[in-house]
Order: C-alpha cells, then structure tokens, then sequence
C-alpha cells in the first residue's frame, strides 16, 4: 500500500527543525489526527482501548494531551497490529532491560517514514557528507534482518551516514570485548591522514571500555576537525561511577581531540524508532517537526508547566503498522524551553533526567512477583 | 564503610527530611562491642521497671499522641500510626503480652507459681535485640521496637534508608513523657530509651553487618526476601534467636451470597481502608479480591461498589506522594487492562480498581491498586495458596467458615480476619507470638 497526500508525508518532507511552533501545531496536529484515525479504524485492539476513554473515529482533539497514551511496557505484552500481517516487514526488540523485550511489527510504510524521518535529523545535526565511522559495538550484518534487537537497529540506522564502517567489539563465545588495540590503531591512522570520522557507541561502552583506557595508557589524539563523536544509551550507569557529563565530555576533549560541539548524546526507543534527539554537548535536546513531547506529573498524571519534572510521554504520526503514536515512557525529564534553540533549532527543548526507578523487591508483597518472574524464566 | 551511631533527638532530624537518611555527620562506631556493653547497662533501667507501668507507659503515650491536634499526628499521620496507636492500647498490649506469656505477665517482672508443674517459671530477657527494619512501612519497626522494650530487652534498631529517620524521631517523642508508677514514683521516658540505640551501616558492608549480627541475641528481620536472607546468611553465635518477617502475600475472599445488600457499600469501604492504610506496602495489605461467582454481587459490581469504598477511603487516609516508578506502574496496569478488563479510577494516581476475568493472584502493583477477578468455587483458592501468602480477608457464609479456613491454613494462610481488619497488628504473626521469641523462659523447682 503506497500512500498519497498523507499529511504525515507532508510533514516528513518538512526540514525537522525549521517550522516555528505556530506553524508546527497545525501541521503535526493534523497528521496525528490522521494517524489515529488510521489505527482506530484498522487496529480493534486499539479502538476498544480508545472507546475506554471515549475516543472515537473521527474525533479531532485540539489539545495533544487529549490522545490516550500507550505506556511502553504494552509493546511487551500485546500484539499491536495496525496492518496485516502480509504487510509486515520486519520485527523489532527492545533491549529488554527488565526480561520482557517489546516486539514492535514494521510495514513497509513504518519503515521508509522512519528512515526519512532519522536520515533527515541525523543530516541535520552532522552534515550529509559520509565519514568513516569506527562502531564500538559488534557488526550488526550478522543479526537476521527479520528479527531486529533495537541495538542493531540503532547501530544500522546510524550507519547510513557511513562512508565505511569498522567495529571494536569482539564476540568471542557471547561474550563481548573491547578491542582496544584495533581503536588505537583506526585513531592513530585517521590522525595521521587527517581524516574526519565519526565514533560511534554507547554511552557506557565508549566511556568505559574506550575513553577510559586511552586516559590510563596517557594517549592523546587529535582528530581532524569536524570529526564527531554519538553516543546512545543512557547514563545510569556512569552516574553510579559519578561521571558528570561535564566529565565525560571533558576526557572525550583531552582523548581524541574532539570539541565538545562534535559530541552529541542521542535519545530514542524502540517504541518510536526512528525519531531521535541528540544533545550537542551539555545542552538539551531538541523535538523535531516530526514529534512532540508532554511531560505527566506524577501525582496527577496531567501535563505539567514547563521546567517541571514528570514523565516523558512522546507523540509521533509515523507509526503505521502499530499504535506506537503517542507513548508514555519510563523516562523522567522536564522542558526546558521552546522556539528557537541555541543552535538554532525549532522545537521543543527538554532534558532526560533519568528512568523512573521500580519500585524496590522489598515490600511484602513481592514475594509473588518473584515468583512469578522466576516462573516465566 | 563503619557503623554509624545515630541519636535518638527530635530537632534536628525534620531540617533533613524523613524520606532518605542522611548520615553525613553522624558519629561512626568504632569500638562496637563497647556500643554493645553501653546499651545493655542503658537497659538496666528498663529492667527495674514492672510490666504494669511499662504497659501504663505507653497506653499514656497513646493517649498523648491520638489527642486533637497533637503534634505527634500532624508529623506521622500519613505513615499509617493508627496502627501504631492500636497496638500501644494497654487493652491490646495486656492481650498480647498475656497470650504470649502462658496467661500470666507478671512473668516478665518476677518468678511466678506454675501450680500445673509444681514449680516457679520466670521470663528473661534475651539480651540485646537487633531489629534490621524495612524502609516499607515505618511505623513496624516501633512495633518491634515496643515489643524488644516490653520484654525487657537492649535494643538496637538497624534503620534503613528509606524513611529511615521516622524511628529515631519517633522513639525520641518518648524522652518528654512521664508517668507515676504504681508505687507512686515517676517512670520516666528519657530513661527507658537509654535501652534503645539506632544504628545505619550500609547493606552490602558485610563486615559492619557481621558485628551487629554475631553481637545479637535475637535477630529480628523486616523486609522483603533479599533482605532477611541476606540477615540470615550473617554470621551469629550459638543460641540466637531469629525472628523473621519476611515477604508475604494477602488477599480477600468473598463468598457468594455471604452479605446483603445493603451492607455493600459498608463492606467495600472496609476493604478500601485495608488497601489504603499502608499503601499497600504492608505484608498484609490486600492486593487481589476474589468473589465467588453465582451470588446477588459479581466481581464486575462489587469492583464498582469497591471503586466508590476507594474514594471515601481517600478522605480519610490521603495519599501519600509517589515515585516516578510508582506513577509508572499505575498507568502501565490502567493501560495494559484497558485492553483486557474494566479500569475504575481515580482521575490521577490516588486509587486503581482492576476488574478481570483471570482466576489468580495479580502480580501486586502496590499505591492502592486492587485487582477484582472472579472465582467459581472458594475451595478453588487453595491453588494459591502457599507459605508465602499470610493474611485472607474472608467474607463467607458461617456454615462454611471453619472447614473452609482449616483447609486454607494447613496449605499455608497464617491469619484470617474480617474485612477492615486485615491491617491490624495481632497476635499470632507470621505464625508466632512474638513476644515469646523475645524472652528467655528460666524455672525454679
């Protein structure tokens, strides 16, 4: 099925960041409108949760918060298909951090509006010229391509600005190593040629299996001008090893010579892959046209004002195949401020703060879920 | 990481915040086995003092703490202490203290005739009690603690993180109380908590563990599963006793035509207030509803009646403020059983009634959160039930009650009580009268 005058493909062919908020919430309004009509219409599921909430086909909202969201863990248990399954392409996994991945279903339509949508914010951020990139992570080729982790995905979709791609993590029997080795020698081979290039990993792994060693071996690179450094993942676990990101920014800066405006932190989920938000160093990032975000308090869970801390709930028009197009997630942030960015981006600017913490195994009654989670085992 | 010696003060500890212990400061326990000697000679004291005053003394402190307006409630009211202020009646203490005590409390003060044995028995103290408290429901560990004092024991309380400074503050409220003795002398709180000490020492530092441990003469553990096995596995000497109240599970069980009517309303709010007293954070907070069905109330009807017992319960019992990670939780099992049952809710995240046709225990969610399922048969519960599940809020016709609760309790139920009465402390816990583990039974022929 090839779609004409969808106002979602109206939206993707927009730049991401050059629409003013006016302009933006009529647009994206419009095409989320049309986007949850498409799953109400098509998706039963979907429609009898909506009908819970007494939303209904053809229910224009005017205010986003009004669309019911869908917390990610759904994607964990339900089968959320909008589409048939002939029309599916591929499936993708979470990384399943807590036992249970999300299996999100992709049509083809899914698919191509989320590499528009990716190619064009990554454009944007680095420039569409093709650098080598060094991956910090195992070749993702290996994986088959009908069952997708969102780890390869990630790793897949950064690679299409590749000019070439090399990786540093070994596989040797399921367990992974960094090659440290190999890194040194990439490194000191485009210092040599001068060469721009592009590191790419996640957070923890670059840090701490990376940047770490060169600083123990005393080793200082200085990269070609314009070379980048993304990383994806989270921070968790550096701020258990009390790594500011001034810190981490900072070793980045004395290792490989990259300036702190080439080092961008990228935010994204499976649940709404190919949308993604990149910090430029210590700064916040950035929605594009193409989402819009509402952060919930967590007492009332309405919307909060700006510079209030709650969870992160994300609308998105492109997902097509499943209802992934308003979604809460785990992670807690706050807005910090709309219009205009300080690089210049239109958008929503907010910050991640962190994910929202289980509530600990120690209350009486967990004794059942540890039970039950040793069970699904 | 040492062993921090935290005082029992009032002041100071509110400018802190009760929600997270801050032991930036505190006095670090070098010489723990001198703290020990210490609070053993603290509690000679308490040791003098007879039980009657003991019980008199902290009947007063209720009546002090439950007056209108009193401090005390402004400070801890939404940590559930109804309970607490239950539990330190002098009605409720003498019960407990005398079931405990083969009939006869004088035992704790001295040796008494036992006419059956032809000889005098006498209860002593173990020693020194070390009560590692969960941070889940607060006001347990003054339960523990009370108990460790009644008994006539040193006590020293391992707090923990969360809420951590509510004990200290709270057994500090006792130094500013006084009463007159039977004998006419002044008991005086300030005294009695020289038996008591508060400790922190951080759980994976196994060496300050292994001394509060080897050190105890009764180790009494709250918490959930991690936390009293990794109690149990310390080191300890020979003799010690183990006092454990570990993780467990409770729910209700309502019987087919086992009320009328008009007492629906009545009942459901019974039931809200048992799933609100502790936020559901207590061992015995209900988290499943079962209704049999084929009665003049299904499952469906009685989640509704529960839903409007939910928000008269929120007025009385307000709620307390959640983490992101509860607030999560709660909108993830509204959405998930959106697609799969009937959600009754409270517009943000005070109160969640779950009704499905799934017949077993729901995984608990905690934050007033009840799942309201169906069961054919009440006998069909006992596939549930195990060792781990503790208090049944029963509902049932009494021609069926006692075979039915026999059949329950050998597969494993430790209490069933009413409804409304679930979230009370009573005697036997956990399968225990645990004033009797406390003591030391001595005879003299």
């Amino acid at each position: 099925m090839i779609e004409t005058n969808s106002s979602i493909d109206q939206l993707l062919s927009l730049p991401p960041f050059v629409i003013n908020e006016k302009d933006k919430s009529e647009l994206f309004k419009t095409a989320i409108f049309e986007s949850f009509n498409h799953h109400i219409k098509n998706n039963p599921l979907f429609r009898q949760f909506c009908a819970k909430s007494n939303l209904w086909f053809g229910m224009r909202l005017e205010d986003l918060s009004d669309y019911p969201y869908l917390p990610v863990d759904i994607f964990k248990k339900r089968n959320l298909c909008s589409v048939p399954a002939n029309e599916l392409k591929t499936f993708l996994y979470s990384s399943a951090t807590t036992g249970i991945p999300s299996t999100i279903a992709i049509d083809s339509i899914t698919s191509r509006r989320q590499i528009t949508a990716s190619t064009k914010i990554m454009i944007d951020y680095l420039g569409s010229h093709r650098r080598p990139f060094l991956v910090l992570d195992e070749d993702p080729s290996k994986t088959p391509p009908q069952e997708i982790s969102a780890r390869s995905a990630a790793v897949r979709g950064f690679l299409m600005l590749a000019s070439s791609a090399d990786y540093f993590l070994r596989n040797t029997d399921g367990q992974l190593a960094a090659d440290i080795n190999k890194f040194q020698g990439s490194l000191k081979k485009f210092e040599a040629n001068n060469e721009e290039v592009c590191i790419f990993g996640f957070t923890f792994v670059l840090y701490e299996n990376f940047i770490k060693a060169l600083k123990e071996n005393k080793l200082r690179f200085h990269l070609a001008k314009n070379s980048k450094v993304l990383h994806i993942g989270g921070w968790k676990k550096l701020e258990h090893q009390k790594v500011s990101r001034v810190k981490f920014i900072n070793d980045i800066r004395d290792t490989l010579g990259v300036a702190e405006t080439d080092v961008f932190d990228f935010y994204g989920f499976t649940e709404q892959m190919g949308i993604i938000y990149s910090s430029i160093g210590d700064s916040p990032k950035t929605t594009p046209l193409y989402s819009e975000l509402i952060i919930r308090d967590f007492q009332t869970l309405q919307p909060v004002k700006d510079g209030e801390i709650g969870l992160i709930q994300i609308l998105t028009p492109l997902p097509h195949s499943y209802p992934g197009i308003s979604v809460l997630t785990e992670d807690v942030g706050r807005i910090v401020g709309r219009g205009s960015d300080r690089f210049g981006r239109e958008g929503t600017q907010f910050e991640v703060l962190g994910r929202a913490e289980k509530a600990e195994a120690r209350g009486c009654g967990d004794m059942l879920s540890e039970f039950i989670n040793r069970s699904q085992v | 990481m040492p062993i921090f010696n935290i005082p029992i003060r009032k002041a100071d500890y509110f400018s802190w915040g009760l929600e997270e212990l801050n032991f930036g400061n505190q006095e670090q326990i070098l010489d723990y086995a001198n703290f020990v000697s210490e609070v053993k000679s603290g509690a000679k004291y308490l040791q003098t003092v007879c039980i009657a005053d003991l019980v008199n003394f902290f009947d007063s402190l209720a009546e002090d703490w439950i007056a209108p307006n009193s401090a005390f409630m402004k400070r801890y009211s939404k940590l559930g202490v109804a309970f607490l202020l239950n539990f330190i009646r002098k009605e409720n203490l003498e019960r407990l203290l005398e079931i405990s005590l083969r009939g006869n409390i004088n035992y704790i003060d001295n040796f008494c005739d036992v006419l059956i044995l032809g000889k005098k028995m006498m209860a002593h103290p173990r020693g020194i009690v070390t009560h590692w408290l969960a941070g889940n429901v607060p006001v347990l560990g003054m339960i523990s603690l009370i108990t460790g004092m009644l008994t006539k024991n040193a006590n020293i309380i391992k707090l923990p993180k969360e809420y951590g400074l509510v004990l200290p503050c709270m057994v500090a409220e006792f130094a500013g109380h006084k009463i007159k003795k039977i004998d006419g002398r002044i008991l005086d709180g300030g005294q009695l908590i020289n038996s008591v000490r508060c400790v922190y020492c951080e759980k994976d530092d196994l060496v300050s563990q292994g001394l509060l441990s080897s050190h105890a003469d009764v180790r009494v553990a709250w918490g959930g599963r991690e936390a009293v096995e990794a109690v149990l596995s310390l080191p300890k000497h020979y003799g010690t006793e183990d006092v454990i109240f570990g993780p467990k599970y409770s729910f209700v069980l309502i019987g087919r035509n086992s009320f009328d009517l008009e007492e629906l309303d009545k009942i459901a709010y019974r039931l809200a207030l048992d799933a609100s007293v502790f936020e559901q954070r207590g061992c015995n907070s209900p988290h499943t509803v079962f209704v049999e069905e084929g009665g003049q109330i299904d499952a469906l009807g009685f989640s509704k009646a529960l839903a409007k017992g939910m928000d008269r319960a929120l007025k009385r019992i307000p709620k307390q403020e959640i983490s992101a990670g509860e607030a999560y939780a709660i909108a993830n099992i509204r959405s998930e059983y959106n697609f799969s049952g009937e959600v009754f809710s409270s517009k943000g995240t005070e109160w969640t009634i779950i009704y499905s046709q799934q017949e077993e225990l729901a995984n608990p969610c905690y934050s007033r959160v009840l799942f309201v399922r169906p069961i054919r048969d009440i006998y069909r519960i006992l596939n549930f039930i195990d060792k781990q599940k503790q208090t049944l809020g029963l509902l049932i016709d009494e021609t069926r009650k006692l075979e039915f609760v026999k059949a329950i309790t050998a597969k494993g139920i430790e209490r069933v009580t009413d409804i409304g009465k679930m979230s009370l402390f009573d005697y036997p816990w956990d399968g225990m009268f645990p004033i009797d583990r406390f003591i030391r039974w001595v005879s003299l022929s």
